[in-house]
Parts: structure tokens; C-alpha cells; sequence
């Protein structure tokens, strides 16, 4: 394996029996089917799809806390199944939500505990503890019991057991779940800052428009498989390729004449007199202006297809949002 | 070392923050009463040494075996367990860990059990063997940990465990010999009670608390100790094989 | 007759939730078997004291602590119908909660009563407990009428318990050892001094073994008779503090707002 890879997966395989009770057989569901992708070291690398279509099972598996069925997966070089113990020091693991705390102790509690679990002296642990809570801005309730932090503080506190043992890799699953948008926003910085730091991020999402600010490159997956792997902008002109234009009050005729412009894939009218023009190349797009402006068209703008509308037209529309 | 430290003292804050957790400790004075109260009203001063033990042995054992079979339960409930897993410290270290905490304290209710009849009854019971009485209590808490090991990777597996966490009270009060001497019990029963290091350490305290020689202390530590030692290993193979299963089956998280 | 219904259907609720937690071989098994080992723990301390009367005396006592035992869970399943989420609705519904709390925790009634008699029956037979007819027979309604009082006890245990959900377990294992200890269970009541006597005579349980204790022992149906009537009346008490106590407790939670949903 390459050097600069900090995570290699080959042909990923999870499967579940799951069974409901002992008069029913049990079913068996493919949680991940085939699945490879490869992250460069320090890159930021954002995993997105709909809810059960296989992210948490790929974070768990590479974090070894779960086993795959079959293929392989290596962090910074090391096999997650035979080599679990090797990799566990070098990760970090972030879930979102409510749980994967101890409510009833405080954050500092919780986050000397995990220190000491990543085998950090007493005097690190402190060090360490205290730093991760001042840098996320947990200092003044540090102290409290967790079971009265906010769903924002919460996730910080995740994210700073996260990190307490000075990880290579970071899985965060999820991590921004029920945060409001400004905290979102503060926590995406602060995934910036760790990557400036060095280090690698995998990041599952089905936030779009996380995907696209925080993230180097988004793997789409879907009903456990990969659906494609690109930065965000390039997922988006994947589908159209080239910039759409939007009018407002463009006569009929001329739409009809930009219509048959060769080049133009598709127009659509609104009923509010407003089109929208889709090229299907570069060339045709000057063209399109050129004949707008000509015509005296003023109101125009043009745009890239966001990452959901791509998503939606690679997935078809399945309700992304919870 | 240091994952079975922290644990340790983890356990011993979670129970300082949640009181719950010494339930069994803070009854032991009410059965101190019982059992004295039973054995002075029937005029039997000399029963004392037992009315005393019991309610620590009870306390010692009920509250190792409630505690042991909530840590990974409890952890698994609270989402941590993943967390957990994922770093680089052992499961059964931690576990081990956070079980000898509250053995330790549960050690406490010798201390309760000492005051209450002093207090409320006016009699103090004598301790004629001191040294061989205070090793013979660290051996059990030992014994007593590496048994609650042994429950703590059984009680995950069974979605019923908390009925059957019931089961293991009383009965082994009766085979452990706690107040009522093995000895007392039919013959049948006595392979079954010297399986478990109760009856051992019931009966080797009840020697110590008792003036004249104690019959073979240094066998008898030994064989409390390795019954211990045994059920550490057992509790280990369980939880490491539990380990193995849930992260082959996923079942980790499920609640 | 809306009371009624409410509560019949409260009362077929906790058989249901009762069934879902147990299975019957982990009844027999888990329970059953803690519940016979208990009153045999106490039974043979009758005979390390090498006295069969005592060993009869400890077995008849353990008998209805076991009974009282189960009604003081009432503390716990009364915690779980708060947490499961619905107590604002129950508060928000035409009938009085109380009602449906009162049926929701039920089935310790008959779960009491088939512990305490399988125990009675079973260990009594091992020990050699003398059990004369027709007076056993009397022993079940007896037994019956302990339990269905101390379910009131039970129920003012989970109005305090509905208040600090975390104690529950506290609460229950308290309230049964305290019981265990001074009502005349293990040692006669009058063992103690008598600021313990008055707290014991408070209690339904301690009426109720004494009545058993009679029965068995072939006394005057007055002095049963006797027993029984303060075994209700202190049963009736406490179901009318229990009432009250929670009523109190609805009215001050509807006032704070303290109650949540889920």
C-alpha cells in the first residue's frame, strides 16, 4: 500500500442477520456491498448518502469496532482486523447525537477517563484534557455533568474524546446531527483547523452543503454501494458539465430561438415567465449569452448544479434530509 | 496498568456522582439488625460472629454482582462501548478495573457492620486473629472481584439477566455458607458450595473472629485466592469471546 | 364505571408489560428460585440456633416478606410508567392518573401472592412446618389480604419514588428491609423499643403475620379476627396517604411544568 494513503478499502463487504424473534428466519441485509475507496493522507474526505445506506457500518468498521464479512480495509497501512490493536492508538472515533457519553460525571471526567485510556501519564491526561476543553470552547462548563450540556456542547465533548488521543485519522460520523446552523458552521472550522494540523479527516454526512464547504473529495454511496468519488465541484459538473442560465421575462421567441441552438440540452419554462437553459457544452453557453443579451434580456444568471442536485438525479429522489 | 488504574478510579467517581450505586452498602446496617436481632432474642451472645459477618458477606457479594453486570450493560446503554473499543485499552482490563472499585468499597460494610452492632445492640465483637482477619478480607475482595468478573461477561449475553441476576443472591447466600455454616447443610449440597470462594471466606473470617488456632489459614487463603484467580481467567475468555462475537455480529450498540 | 374501565385496562397494561419482561422458566428460574432461597436462608438460622419452633417462626415470617417485598417494587414500575413517557397525557386525561397508576403496577398483586404461597408451601414442607387443617386453609385469604394492603404501602413508595425516579431501587430494598427487620418477621415485634414497636404496628404486614402466626397456631377466631380488621385499617391508610400523595404530586407538577414527554 501506498504510503500516502491513509485509508485503503478494497471490496468491502458487511453483512447483518438480523432476527426479530425466534419464530421469524432471519434476513439478512447487506449493509456494505463491495465498497472501495482510498483517502490520501491529510486529505479531508467526506462520505454521503441517505440514512441506511451504509456509512455508520463503514466508519465502524474502520474505527474496529466492527468486523466486514469480506474485503479488505488498512488505516495508515495497518489491516483493521488483524492489526486492530496497532491501528486503535493512531484513530480517533466521533459519533453524533445524544449517547456515547456518561451523563451523570462532567466532561473533564469524561474526556481524563478516555485519556487514560489512550495510556496517557496523569500529567499528560491533564494537559491534554484541559487544552481539548479550552479549544473547543468547553472550559467554563467543564465541570458540570454532561447530562446538562446542549446537543452543540455535547458533540464538542465528542469530538474532544475525539481527539484525546492526538489521532492521525479522525472518524466523525455524523457529527453535526441536531447542531444549529451557527454551531455547525464553528465546527466546521474547527475540522478545518485539525486538517491544517495534519491530519486525516473522514467525515459521513448527508448534509450536502457540509459535504461541499468542509471536504476535499465526497464519495456518493448508496444502499452500501459507491456511487462515484470526486470533489464536490466536480460531482456537480459531472451531470450537467457545464453552467446553467437562469432568465427572468424572456420573451417566448426568444426562448424558442435559444431552444434550438445546437448545444442546448434542455430548456425548461416556468409558468412565472422564468427559464431555466442547460448546455451540454462550453461553447454553446457563449453562444446562449451572446443571443440573450442581443435580445435584450437582462435579467440573467448562471450557476453549477448544487451536490444535491446532482445526488438526487444519481440516487433519484429518495428524501435526503432526516 | 494504567486502562485498569483509571478504570478504577473512573468506577469510584461514577458512584460518587450516582449513589445508586451503593444501594447494597447503605442496607447493610438494616441486616446487621436483622441477623443480631435474631440471635439475641434467642440468647445465643455466642452466634454474634456470625450475625456480624453475614451482612458483609451479603453486602460484599450483592453488590459486586448488581454493579459487575451493569458495566458493560450500563456502557452499552450509554453508547460508549464503541468508544470504548476503539481505543487502545482492553475491555476486560476496564472492566476488571471498574469491578475491583466497587468491591473495594463493598469492603466497607465490614466496617458498617462492626459499628451497628456496637451502636445498637452495645456489643463489640472481638477480633482474636487481626492479621490473619485482615488478610483473609483482602483475599476475598480479590475472590469477590475476579468472580464479578466472571458475571460481568455472562450478563450481556442473556437479554434476561436482570431476572437472572435475582437467582444469585440468596441461593448462594445459602451455599456460600454465610451465616449458617456449610457444614449445617445436607452433604449432598457441599461439592456445590465449595465451587464458590463464599464458603471458604465465610467460614476461614468466622475462625479468625474466633479464639483458638485457625485450622490450615495459609491452604485456606490459597484456595479462596485461586478460586478467585480462576474466575478471573473465566471472566476474561468471556469477555474477550464476547468481544469477538459482537464485532462479528454488530450487535455492540444495540440496546 | 369509567373508573372501572380505566382501571381494568391499567391492569391488563402491567400484566402485559409484566409478560414481556419474564419468560415463565426465567420466572421459575430467575425469581422463583431467589424467592425460595430466601425464606430457606432464614430458615436455617433456626437451625444453627437448633430450634425448631424458631425455624417455623422464621419461615411464617420470610413467608410474608417476600409478599411485602414484591408490593414494594410498585416503587420501580411506578418510575417506569414516567419515564415511558406518558404521565403528561395520563395528567391531561379526563380520569384521574392515579387510577391507571394504580392498575399499571397490578400484577406485583398476584405475583406477591404466588411467591408467597409457593414459598410457604414448598419450604414449609421441607422444614417440617407444621400446617394444620382446616387453619391453613385460612392462611391464603389471610396472606391475600396482607399483600392487597401493603400494594398500598407499594403505592405510597412510588409516589415518593415518582418524585426522585433515581431512588426507586433505593426506596423498595429500604422499605423491605426495614420491614424484614422490625415487623416482626425475624424476631417478635416487641423485641424492640417501643418507639420501633409503634413503627412497626404501622405497617399492614405486621398485622397481617400476626394474624397468619394465629391462624397457625390454632388461636381464638376473635384474636385472628382482631389482626385482620387492623391489617385493613392500616392498609386503608396507606392507600388514602398514597392518594394523596400523589395528587399532591400531580398538582405541584402541573404548577412547575416538571413533567416531561419521552
Amino acid at each position: 500500500m501506498s504510503d500516502d494513503l491513509a485509508v485503503q478499502v478494497r471490496d468491502l463487504v458487511r453483512v447483518f442477520d438480523t432476527r426479530k424473534s425466534f419464530r421469524k428466519p432471519s434476513t439478512r441485509i447487506s449493509a456494505l456491498d463491495g465498497v472501495s475507496l482510498e483517502l490520501s493522507a491529510g486529505e479531508v474526505h467526506g462520505l454521503l448518502g441517505p440514512n441506511g445506506a451504509g456509512k455508520t457500518t463503514l466508519v465502524k468498521i474502520l474505527s474496529t469496532v466492527l468486523l466486514p464479512t469480506s474485503g479488505s480495509a488498512h488505516v495508515l497501512g495497518l489491516d483493521v482486523v488483524s492489526q486492530a490493536k496497532r491501528v486503535r492508538p493512531l484513530i480517533g472515533l466521533v459519533f453524533g447525537g445524544e449517547r456515547g457519553l456518561y451523563p451523570r460525571i462532567t466532561g473533564r471526567q469524561n474526556l481524563r477517563y478516555f485519556a487514560a485510556l489512550y495510556k496517557m501519564s496523569d500529567i499528560d491526561a491533564k494537559k491534554r484534557t484541559d487544552a481539548l476543553l479550552e479549544r473547543l470552547g468547553l472550559q467554563e462548563r467543564a465541570d458540570d455533568r454532561v447530562e446538562s450540556y446542549s446537543r452543540g456542547m455535547k458533540q464538542r465533548l465528542h469530538l474532544a474524546r475525539g481527539l484525546v488521543g492526538d489521532p492521525k485519522v479522525l472518524f466523525l460520523d455524523e457529527p453535526t446531527t441536531g447542531m444549529d446552523p451557527l454551531a455547525a458552521l464553528d465546527f466546521r472550522n474547527l475540522i478545518r483547523e485539525l486538517n491544517d494540523e495534519g491530519r486525516t479527516i473522514f467525515l459521513t454526512t448527508h448534509d450536502m452543503t457540509e459535504a461541499e464547504s468542509v471536504c476535499e473529495r465526497v464519495t456518493l454511496i448508496d444502499r452500501g454501494q459507491v456511487l462515484a468519488t470526486e470533489s464536490p465541484r466536480t460531482l456537480a459538473t459531472w451531470i450537467t458539465r457545464f453552467e446553467r442560465i437562469d432568465v427572468q421575462s424572456a420573451g417566448q421567441d426568444v426562448l424558442n430561438t435559444v431552444e434550438r441552438l445546437p448545444g442546448v440540452s434542455k430548456l425548461i419554462r416556468r409558468d412565472d415567465g422564468s427559464a431555466r437553459i442547460e448546455t451540454s457544452n462550453k461553447d454553446a453557453m457563449g453562444e446562449v449569452m451572446r443571443l440573450l443579451v442581443e435580445s435584450g434580456v437582462t435579467s440573467i444568471s448562471t450557476s453549477l448544479p448544487s451536490l444535491e442536485e446532482v445526488y438526487v438525479s444519481l440516487v433519484g429522489d429518495r428524501g435526503l434530509t432526516l | 496498568m494504567s486502562a485498569f488504574i483509571a478504570a478504577f478510579r473512573f468506577q469510584l467517581q461514577l458512584i460518587r456522582n450516582d449513589l445508586d450505586y451503593l444501594l447494597d452498602i447503605a442496607t447493610a446496617p438494616v441486616y446487621t439488625v436483622i441477623f443480631l436481632s435474631i440471635v439475641e432474642h434467642a440468647g445465643r451472645p455466642d452466634l454474634a460472629v456470625h450475625a456480624v459477618l453475614a451482612p458483609a458477606l451479603i453486602t460484599l457479594w450483592w453488590q459486586s454482582l448488581s454493579t459487575s453486570g451493569e458495566v458493560i450493560d450500563s456502557d452499552r446503554w450509554y453508547g460508549v462501548l464503541e468508544p470504548l473499543v476503539a481505543t487502545p485499552a482492553s475491555l476486560y482490563t476496564v472492566v476488571l478495573g471498574r469491578i475491583s472499585g466497587v468491591t473495594m468499597l463493598s469492603l466497607f460494610a465490614f466496617v458498617e457492620s462492626w459499628v451497628t452492632a456496637r451502636i445498637l445492640f452495645g456489643i463489640t465483637v472481638p477480633v482474636p486473629h487481626p492479621w490473619l482477619f485482615a488478610v483473609a478480607i483482602v483475599v476475598t475482595g480479590f475472590a469477590m472481584s475476579g468472580t464479578a468478573a466472571v458475571m460481568a461477561g455472562l450478563f450481556v449475553r442473556t437479554r434476561t439477566a436482570r431476572t437472572f441476576q435475582n437467582s444469585l443472591s440468596y441461593p448462594f447466600f445459602v451455599l456460600g455458607g454465610v451465616i449458617v455454616p456449610v457444614a449445617l447443610l445436607p452433604d449432598w449440597i457441599e461439592p456445590l458450595t465449595r465451587v464458590v470462594f463464599l464458603s471458604w471466606s465465610a467460614d476461614l473470617l468466622r475462625d479468625t473472629l474466633t479464639t483458638g488456632p485457625v485450622v490450615d489459614p495459609t491452604v485456606r487463603l490459597g484456595i479462596i485466592f485461586a478460586l478467585g484467580a480462576v474466575g478471573a481467567l473465566i471472566g476474561r475468555k468471556l469477555i474477550d469471546a464476547l468481544l469477538d462475537r459482537v464485532r462479528a455480529l454488530g450487535t455492540l450498540s444495540e440496546v | 364505571m369509567q373508573t372501572i374501565r380505566v382501571l381494568r385496562y391499567s391492569i391488563i397494561n402491567s400484566f402485559q408489560d409484566f409478560s414481556s419482561m419474564f419468560t415463565i422458566k426465567a420466572y421459575l428460574t430467575g425469581w422463583l428460585l431467589r424467592v425460595l432461597a430466601q425464606v430457606t436462608f432464614f430458615a436455617l438460622i433456626g437451625s444453627l440456633l437448633g430450634s425448631e419452633e424458631k425455624t417455623h417462626f422464621l419461615i411464617v415470617g420470610n413467608v410474608v416478606a417476600v409478599g411485602a417485598m414484591v408490593c414494594h417494587s410498585v416503587s420501580a414500575s411506578t418510575v417506569w410508567e414516567r419515564w415511558s413517557g406518558t404521565l403528561p397525557l395520563l395528567f391531561s386525561a379526563p380520569s384521574r392518573p392515579l387510577i391507571v397508576l394504580m392498575g399499571r403496577s397490578f400484577n406485583w398483586v398476584p405475583d406477591a401472592m404466588f411467591s408467597a404461597t409457593g414459598a410457604f408451601l414448598i419450604v414449609g414442607t421441607i422444614f417440617g412446618l407444621p400446617m394444620p387443617l382446616p387453619e391453613v386453609l385460612w392462611v391464603f385469604p389471610l396472606l391475600l389480604v396482607t399483600i392487597v394492603t401493603t400494594y398500598g404501602v407499594g403505592l405510597f413508595l412510588g409516589s415518593i419514588s415518582i418524585r426522585a425516579p433515581e431512588s426507586r431501587n433505593f426506596i423498595s430494598r429500604i422499605a423491605t428491609t426495614v420491614t424484614m427487620a422490625i415487623a416482626g418477621v425475624n424476631v417478635p415485634v416487641d423485641f424492640f423499643p417501643s418507639a420501633v414497636q409503634s413503627a412497626a404496628y404501622s405497617l399492614p404486614a405486621t398485622h397481617g403475620l400476626l394474624a397468619i402466626r394465629a391462624v397457625l397456631a390454632g388461636s381464638t377466631p376473635s384474636t385472628v379476627m382482631g389482626h385482620l380488621i387492623a391489617t385493613v385499617l392500616t392498609g386503608a391508610g396507606w392507600y388514602l396517604v398514597a392518594i394523596a400523595s400523589f395528587r399532591l404530586f400531580e398538582a405541584t407538577s402541573r404548577r412547575t411544568g416538571s413533567l416531561e414527554f419521552g
